[in-house]
């Protein structure tokens, strides 16, 4: 069969696809434990059987019994020849439909993990299911399912596998845990996105959630979906009943979910676990015959995503950054870097750009007399499991574009693409091959066009080519073209006509490499951020820029604000909105705030300003230190703050105290001790995080600490608590084996009659704990320093 | 006894929301700025990226089941009555451990060193949910392969330590998923070292 006849099958009515095949098998008789397609080559009639049955109840098309025969699952069976079992098994599918329903070569997940995260090569994974493709070729499928993926990278190479080994269509389905996404964090609408560019023929879901959940999985989709939508839903969720899992979904009432299946938007349709035939016939009596609605996929966005994040560029959303940092060009450390292979400084340039608001990284790795395919693809392979945002590959070299792009578990943007001959000639074909989005650059061999109008010929030729690909005009970014202001105050004019146009007239998304337009003039971020505003009153779209340019950013959200593409102004409120309003009247109070928001980097100059006003140190303690610090504890027991924002405080707050205390000795102002108290966690546990954060706490409000660290023996604690004429003995513990500990604290504590109090903490100990021993107990770091000025009181 | 299986370095599906949780954070009462949230967002991707996460799991024949005693094969008992209770329809177990190795638990003694106590606090407690996640992480991973073959887990799993699963049957799980071989250490108190290990244990029903 071929693509299109598929896509006209589809677009004729809907396709009624099988159910499950396990559990059928086992009720004639396939014992628990074997390998189930050996035992069905061994046992023949039990599939051609039951996929009858599936075809007299409707199915359309049937899947063939292979869903563990790839190479890596058949070896945990000890079987070798994939290919063999595979065309058997497909014979045998052949033989049951005997031309009533098509035939599709099932595939599966391999169990394995690939790397970074287990020991198969992405290549290695590819040429296990290409054995499994050979083999249901030669058995005669007339096209391809890859089902029940969990992982999108193993989807990918499934499909790569049937891609390039035959031109049959491939269908696809993702399976998605109740939550919506895959165990992996792949979401549906992120799997669509990365199947659908790479060349499957549909898409959808199958396994895991019963109809209920999936309808809502294709609705979901639908706006998005320039390929048809597939669901396989379980019958129910399985439930335990008299020690044995069952799917207690009746097939009337699984049938009943079919009229909604339709209205969401459904074209291919079966079951999954816990179906027989009856429900097959049951959705088929429905669904059968009937016309899918129409995909409404007609929006200009561009999506990009990553292996768990989709992001969309288009007219009615904020402009879109792509972070520019992970570029060598220019940037000595970062060249060193790359030499040596570290990406150390990759993935925190990559983390950094997330952070101030990139939503697309560009990557670079273009330095002279490397290998540039084997660097790009390093990158590729470090920070596409570790960041959501997705990549945008900036390279000429058609071999490094093709290798990340191999292996790049999503749907990424290549930078870029013009209409110079090698680029259009060996770019174009491997964009397309993996379904990337492009930039597209309106430049040619004769160089860099000055006139809008000249670009605007050269994007239109670029564009009738890609589109000999497939392309859209929703699949790429036409490039403004920034030149430099400082050689030519037209340019930036010219480059402003070809956004206008493309956005009116046009029809497709634009972007601009900011930086160059200010390059030679000074204090470039002013430059920077009018033209981006002045572009994005254009129509721009995205931005290739330095998100550390807070000025630029600042401009840019104001501008998606006024322009409506920020609707109802959410990001620029949730940006500049709520700011803390625990201080109250006290806004002008710069120390009090630096204490209050815990900003330990201001606190030192803030305090030094008032010392050069002639504020004496104990009035700055006394007035703003102390109440600053009272407010945090405040506002930490009335749970408007949470631990970190305590410790941020308490960080700040020792700070200070570090500053002043010997500006307070010298003018004879010392803060008077609350008590001494030794600390430590004790004997056996090696967790210390809770006790540390106590000690910071206690020297906060004023008691001399002396801790003694973890893992301390009762001896020396006791001993130091002596020595120091301790007022109070801090425990923390952990663990149920290491409470027993402050047990023999406190006993030796009595024997030797010392008048230290004990105080207990930690995840092991309670309050009733604390009183068998006779301690006290405080549960977190700031009762605990309550509770030590209580004990230090009653001393 | 069935075969250890090892992922390495898995990429787990943690919630954010689980982190603030454990720190303290209260929706209806916690007021946090955008700008201090951001940090506490990043200082979550810093100690995500320093966690690296391994998982073992080695599927257990369970021979017997006692009102408080749970027998595996190799005769190996492990006390606990509600264990028993979890396990009661299970013919197999599933014995599982996830760390998130030595890198994050040096990071958050050194950033307590420097006196960066707030990202360690923030760093620990986003190790610890990125670790349990593991777990979570390899259940959603075993009961899609087992769906099929008519089988599921329980919905639950527990941990030594937790209820009347004693701390000492860490040793059972030390010694079965030969976590020596992963670098892992066992102190003399049933702790794991490094600290962002956990264990556990689940039931096959079928």
């Amino acid at each position: 069969m071929t693509k299109q006849k598929f896509g006209e099958m589809v677009s004729e009515g809907i396709v009624i696809l099988d159910g499950a095949t396990g559990t059928l098998l086992q009720q004639r008789g396939m014992p628990a434990g074997v390998c189930p397609e050996k035992w069905v080559l061994e046992n023949p009639e039990s599939i051609v059987d039951i996929q009858r049955q599936y075809i007299e109840s409707g199915s359309d098309i049937i899947y063939t019994f292979t869903f563990g025969a790839n190479e890596l699952k058949l070896k945990e069976f000890g079987l070798s020849d994939a290919a063999v079992i595979n065309r058997e098994l497909a014979r045998l599918s052949r033989k049951a439909s005997g031309g009533r329903a098509l035939v599709a070569g099932d595939m599966a997940p391999t169990g394995q993990l690939m790397e970074p995260f287990g020991f198969y090569t992405f290549e290695e994974i590819v040429n296990a299911y290409k054995k499994q493709v050979i083999g249901l070729l030669e058995g005669g499928v007339d096209l391809f399912v890859i089902e029940t993926m969990m992982d999108i990278q193993e989807a990918r190479a499934a499909l790569l596998a049937v891609k390039e080994t035959c031109d049959l269509p491939v269908i696809v389905t993702m399976t998605f845990e109740r939550g919506g996404h895959t165990i992996n964090g792949t979401d549906p609408l992120t799997a669509l996105i990365t199947l659908q560019s790479l060349g499957a023929d549909a898409v959808g879901c199958n396994c895991s959630t019963g109809p209920e959940e999936m309808i809502d999985i294709i609705r979901k989709l639908k706006p998005y979906a320039r390929v048809p939508l597939v669901a396989k839903p379980n019958a129910g969720m399985p439930k335990l009943v008299n020690g044995r899992t069952v799917f207690d979904m009746s097939a009337d009432k699984f049938a009943g979910f079919t009229e909604r299946f339709i209205e969401a938007g459904v074209n291919l349709i079966g079951g999954c676990c816990g179906t027989t035939p009856e429900y097959i016939k049951g959705l088929s009596r429905i669904a059968k015959g009937r016309k899918s609605r129409e995909s409404d996929w007609k929006n200009r966005d561009l999506i990009l995503s990553s292996t768990r994040r989709t992001v969309a560029i288009g007219h009615n959303l904020p402009v879109c950054i792509i972070g520019e940092r992970i570029n060598p060009t220019g940037k000595k450390k970062l060249s060193e870097e790359l030499r040596e292979g570290s990406m150390d400084l990759v993935m925190e340039l990559a983390m950094d750009q997330v952070d101030q608001g990139a939503l697309v990284l560009d990557v670079n790795a273009g330095i002279p007399e490397i290998d540039e395919r084997e660097i790009l693809t390093k990158i590729v392979n470090t920070l596409s499991p570790m960041v959501k945002a997705p990549l945008c590959l900036d390279s000429s070299s058609p071999e490094a574009l093709e290798s990340a792009l191999r292996v790049y578990p999503g749907r990424a943007l290549i930078n870029s693409i013009s209409a110079e001959k090698k680029k259009l000639e060996q770019i174009l074909p491997v964009a397309a091959k993996y379904g990337a989005a492009f930039i597209l650059l309106p430049v040619d061999d004769s160089g860099v066009p000055e006139k809008a109008e000249d670009r605007i010929r050269i994007i239109q030729d670029v564009y009738e080519k890609a589109a000999e690909y497939g392309y859209t005009k929703s699949d790429f970014l036409v490039d403004g073209l920034v030149l430099t202001v400082a050689a030519n105050q037209q340019a930036c004019l010219e480059t402003l006509n070809v956004i206008r146009w493309s956005t009116n007239e046009f029809g497709a998304n634009t972007v601009i490499g900011l930086s160059n337009v200010s390059f030679g003039l000074p204090e470039r971020k002013w430059i920077n951020a009018a033209f981006l505003s002045m572009a994005m009153s254009q129509g721009l779209t995205a931005v290739i820029m330095n998100v550390q340019s807070e000025e630029t950013m600042h401009i840019k959200r104001a501008t998606d604000a006024l322009a409506g593409k920020d609707h109802n102004s959410i990001h620029y409120i949730k940006t500049y909105g709520k700011q803390n309003e625990a201080n109250g009247d006290r806004k002008g109070d710069r120390i009090y705030n630096c204490i209050l928001e815990g900003r330990k980097s201001e606190v030192t100059d803030s305090i030094k300003a008032e010392l050069e006003k002639g504020i004496p140190p104990v009035t700055i303690v006394d007035d703003h230190l102390i109440p600053a610090i009272t407010r945090v504890g405040e506002l930490y027991q009335e749970r408007v703050y949470f631990l970190p924002q305590l410790i941020q405080s308490a960080e700040a707050m020792e700070t200070a105290m570090d500053y002043i205390t010997p500006l307070l000795r010298e003018s004879k102002s010392t803060r008077e001790s609350k008590g001494k108290i030794v600390l430590a966690t004790v004997k056996g546990d090696i967790h210390d995080i809770g006790k540390n954060m106590v000690a910071l706490m206690l020297r906060n409000y004023g008691f001399d600490v002396i801790d003694l660290g973890k893992d301390v023996d009762s001896e020396v604690i006791i001993k130091t608590a002596v020595e120091e004429n301790a007022d109070i003995i801090g425990l923390s513990a952990l663990m149920t084996t290491t409470m027993e500990e402050m047990q023999k604290v406190a006993e030796k504590l009595k024997e030797r009659n010392i008048n230290a109090r004990l105080l207990i903490g930690g995840a092991a100990v309670d309050e009733n704990y604390a009183l068998e021993i006779g301690a006290s107990y405080a549960k977190d770091a700031y009762l605990a320093v309550k509770k030590a000025e209580e004990l230090a009181l009653s001393k | 006894m069935n075969r250890i299986k090892f992922y390495r370095n898995v990429k787990t599906q943690y919630k954010k929301s689980l982190i603030y949780t454990r720190l303290g954070y209260e929706k209806t009462n916690t007021v946090i700025e955008p700008g201090r949230k951001r940090e506490l967002d990043k200082w979550i991707s810093e100690a995500e990226a320093l966690c690296k996460v391994d998982i073992v799991y080695q599927v257990a024949e369970i021979t017997g089941i006692e009102e408080n005693t749970v027998i595996l094969d190799n005769n190996e008992r492990i006390t606990s009555s509600s264990l028993a209770a979890l396990l009661r329809n299970s013919g197999e177990a599933v014995l599982m451990a996830a760390t998130s190795g030595s890198f994050i638990t040096e990071r958050i003694e050194q950033l307590q060193q420097i006196g960066e106590m707030a990202k360690a606090l923030v760093y620990d407690a986003a190790a610890s949910e990125i670790t349990d996640a593991g777990l979570d992480w390899l259940m959603g991973f075993l009961k899609q392969q087992y769906i099929r073959e008519g089988k599921t887990l329980t919905r639950m799993r527990y941990s030594p330590g937790y209820g009347d699963l004693d701390l000492s049957n860490q040793d059972v799980f030390y010694r079965r998923l030969n976590l020596k071989g992963l670098g892992i250490e066992l102190t003399s108190r049933y702790m794991l070292i490094p600290e962002k290990t956990v264990t556990a244990i689940a039931g096959i029903e079928s």
